[in-house]
C-alpha cells in the first residue's frame, strides 16, 4: 500500500485543502453536467427505439462523468503514471476479480448489437415471463405479470433461449378440441371453420387451420390454428374458447370429458344396482341427485367389482 | 336537425336537448347521445349483420332501449348548446378485398370493378369540436397482407360479389361504393382472387340520391408480378354520380403509388 500513499499525497496543507475543494467542485459540476448531457441526448433522441435512447443517454452521461472524475483526481494529487505502471498488475488483478463480470459486460454488448430484445418486449427466458424493464451493463431486468422484479445476468441471457412475444405483428394461437366418438365429425370441422370465420378478430390470412390430431382416449381430438393481431392474442384465445363450446352446445356436439366404461365381458350380466336408502328414490323425495344414494351390488356381499362400480359414475348422467 | 339530415343522409350536424337521449341507427349501427351539463355521454353497438341497411335519424330514446352489452363513452366537457356533429370517415387501414367467386383478367384488359366497404362513424361536439367517437359502423375481419407472416401488413378483410354493373349494387347507409379500375397489362391473364384497396387513402363523397363513394381507384399491373401502380382519382369517377366531398382521407399520399394489390393467400 505504499504505493497508494506516495501517490495520494495525504499531507494536509493549506495547498492541498484547496486542491480538495477543487476535486470537489469538479465532482459536483461533473454529476450535474453529466445530468444535462442525460436529459439533452433523451430529447434528442425521441424519434429512436427505448433501447437505442438508454443507451446513447447511458453513454453521454458516463462520458461527462468519467472525464470529470478523472479531472477531480488529479486535482486531488492522483497521480495517474503512477497507476498505469501498476497496470500490469492490476488488469491481471481485476481480470481474475472479475471474470463473471466481464463476461456479463460483454454478453450485454452482444445483446444490444443482436437486438434480439428490447426495452417493453415481453419475453421468455428459460420459463420465466415478462416485460424488459432494461438491459444494463451486467444484468437484464424483467417485469413479471404478477409484477415481480426478476434480475437476470446478461450472460445467462445470451446461453439460453429467449422467445421474444413482441417481435411479429402477428400470432398464432392452436385451440386444442376433442368431440365424441359419436359426433359426425364432417359437421363438427364445418362447425369450427365456420366460428373461426365469424369472429373478426380471427385473421382471415393467414387462414385458420383446422388438423386431425388422431383417435383419443375418450374424444376424437382437433386442432384449431387461429392467426390474430399480436396485441388480440389474449382476446381471441378467450373469445374462440367460449365461441366453440356455445357453438358445440347450439349444434348439440358433445365435448367429451374422460370416460371409464366397466365391462364384465360378453357373457356375463350388467352390473345389478340395489337402492340403499328407498326413502330418496326418485318419486319418494323432492331432493336432488345428491339426497339420495344408490350403489352397485353383486349381492350381499360387497366385492371388488361393487366398490368399483359404486365409484364409477357414468358422466352422462350428471349433464 | 340540418339540410343534410332532412334529406334523408344521417350525417350532418343535430342540435340536442340537454339531459335528453336520441337514437341514430345507420345499417348495422346503433348509436344513443345524451348531452349532459359536464359531458357528453354515448352508447354504441353494431350487430353482427353486414348488409343491414336501415336507418333512423335522431329518434327520441330511453336507457333502457340499449343493450347491456353496447359500449359506453363518457367525454367530459362543458355542454351548453349541445350540437352533435355526426360524419363518415374512411377505414383505418387498408381493405383486402376477397370475391366470392375470382374475377379473371385477361391480357390487354381494362375491368372497372364496383366494391362496397363499411365507413368509421365520427361524433363531434358542434361541427369543429372535439371528436367524441370514432369506430367502425360493422367490425371488420382483421387480415394479413404479405408473401409470409415475416412481411407484410396489417388490413381489413371484406367479401365481395366484386361486382361488374353498377346498377346491382345495393345502397346501405354505412357502406361506401369504390369503383377499382384493374388494367392488365401483362401477356398473363389475372385472376383476381384478392385485392388491396388502399381505402385509408380515399376520401368520401355523399348524396341523397347516390349514397356514399370513395375517390376511385386504378389498379395497373404492367408485370408479372403481385405489384401494381395504383393512381387515386379525385371523385367517384361515375358519369352522372354528383356528391359533395363529406370526409377526408386518413393518411395522405401521392396520386401515384406502387402497391403490393394482387398478393396471393398465404398457405400457411
Amino acid at each position: 500500500m505504499g504505493w497508494l500513499a506516495s501517490t495520494l499525497h495525504l499531507h494536509v496543507s493549506a495547498a492541498q485543502a484547496g486542491a480538495f475543494v477543487r476535486a470537489a467542485i469538479y465532482v459536483v459540476v461533473g454529476i450535474a453536467l453529466a445530468r444535462l448531457a442525460a436529459v439533452t441526448v433523451n430529447r434528442a433522441t425521441r424519434h429512436m427505439g427505448a433501447q437505442e435512447r438508454v443507451l446513447l443517454r447511458r453513454l453521454a452521461s458516463y462520458s461527462v462523468l468519467t472525464l470529470f472524475l478523472a479531472s477531480a483526481l488529479r486535482e486531488a494529487g492522483f497521480r495517474f503514471d503512477v497507476l498505469l505502471g501498476a497496470a500490469g498488475i492490476l488488469t491481471v488483478a481485476v481480470g481474475f476479480a472479475s471474470q463473471t463480470s466481464a463476461s456479463n459486460m460483454i454478453s450485454g454488448l452482444f445483446l444490444m448489437l443482436e437486438r434480439s430484445i428490447a426495452i417493453g418486449d415481453i419475453i421468455n427466458v428459460g420459463g420465466t415471463v415478462g416485460e424488459v424493464l432494461s438491459v444494463d451493463l451486467l444484468s437484464t431486468r424483467l417485469r413479471t405479470f404478477d409484477n415481480l422484479m426478476v434480475r437476470i445476468p446478461n450472460q445467462t441471457m445470451v446461453t439460453t433461449q429467449i422467445t421474444n412475444y413482441n417481435r411479429l405483428p402477428i400470432r398464432r394461437f392452436d385451440l386444442q378440441v376433442g368431440v365424441a366418438y359419436k359426433e359426425d365429425l364432417a359437421k363438427v370441422e364445418k362447425a369450427l371453420l365456420d366460428i373461426a370465420d365469424r369472429n373478426p378478430l380471427c385473421l382471415e390470412n393467414p387462414a385458420p387451420l383446422l388438423i386431425s390430431m388422431g383417435f383419443g382416449a375418450s374424444s376424437i381430438n382437433y386442432q384449431l390454428s387461429v392467426w390474430a393481431k399480436r396485441e388480440n392474442w389474449l382476446e381471441l384465445r378467450n373469445r374462440i374458447t367460449r365461441e366453440v363450446k356455445a357453438g358445440f352446445d347450439q349444434l348439440g356436439i358433445e365435448l367429451p370429458f374422460p370416460h371409464v366404461e366397466l365391462y364384465t365381458g360378453p357373457v356375463t350380466e350388467p352390473f345389478p344396482v340395489r337402492l340403499v336408502n328407498p326413502a330418496v328414490a326418485p318419486g319418494a323425495s323432492s331432493g336432488g341427485p345428491s339426497g339420495g344414494t344408490t350403489s352397485a351390488s353383486a349381492g350381499s356381499g360387497e366385492g371388488p367389482a361393487d366398490r368399483a362400480a359404486r365409484t364409477s359414475t357414468d358422466p352422462a348422467a350428471d349433464k | 336537425m340540418d339540410d343534410a339530415t332532412r334529406d334523408g343522409l344521417w350525417w350532418g350536424e343535430t342540435p340536442l336537448t340537454p339531459g335528453a337521449m336520441r337514437a341514430w341507427r345507420i345499417g348495422p349501427y346503433r348509436l344513443w347521445v345524451r348531452p349532459m351539463a359536464r359531458e357528453w355521454r354515448l352508447w354504441s353497438f353494431a350487430s353482427g349483420d353486414a348488409m343491414e341497411a336501415g336507418m333512423s335519424l335522431a329518434a327520441e330514446a330511453d336507457e333502457d332501449d340499449v343493450p347491456a352489452d353496447a359500449s359506453v363513452t363518457r367525454v367530459g366537457m362543458a355542454v351548453d348548446a349541445p350540437v352533435l356533429s355526426l360524419r363518415p370517415a374512411p377505414a383505418d387501414r387498408d381493405v383486402v378485398v376477397r370475391p366470392d367467386i375470382p374475377v379473371v383478367v385477361p391480357s390487354g384488359v381494362r375491368l372497372d370493378l364496383y366494391l362496397t366497404t363499411a365507413v368509421w362513424i365520427v361524433a363531434r361536439a358542434g361541427a369543429e369540436g372535439p371528436t367524441l367517437l370514432d369506430e367502425p359502423s360493422h367490425r371488420l375481419s382483421d387480415t394479413w397482407f404479405g408473401p409470409n407472416t415475416l412481411e407484410g401488413e396489417l388490413a381489413y378483410a371484406i367479401r365481395t360479389a366484386a361486382r361488374l354493373e353498377l346498377e346491382e349494387i345495393p345502397h346501405r347507409p354505412h357502406r361506401a361504393i369504390t369503383k377499382v379500375t384493374v388494367v392488365n397489362g401483362t401477356n398473363d391473364a389475372l385472376p383476381l382472387e384478392k385485392l388491396k384497396v388502399p381505402v385509408a387513402a380515399l376520401a368520401l363523397y355523399g348524396s341523397p340520391d347516390t349514397g356514399l363513394w370513395t375517390d376511385h381507384v386504378t389498379l395497373e399491373r404492367r408485370q408479372a408480378s403481385d405489384e401494381a401502380e395504383a393512381s387515386v382519382g379525385s371523385g367517384p369517377g361515375v358519369p352522372g354520380v354528383r356528391s359533395k366531398r363529406v370526409a377526408e382521407p386518413r393518411v395522405a399520399t401521392t396520386k401515384r403509388f406502387s402497391l403490393n394489390a394482387f398478393g396471393r393467400l398465404l398457405g400457411v
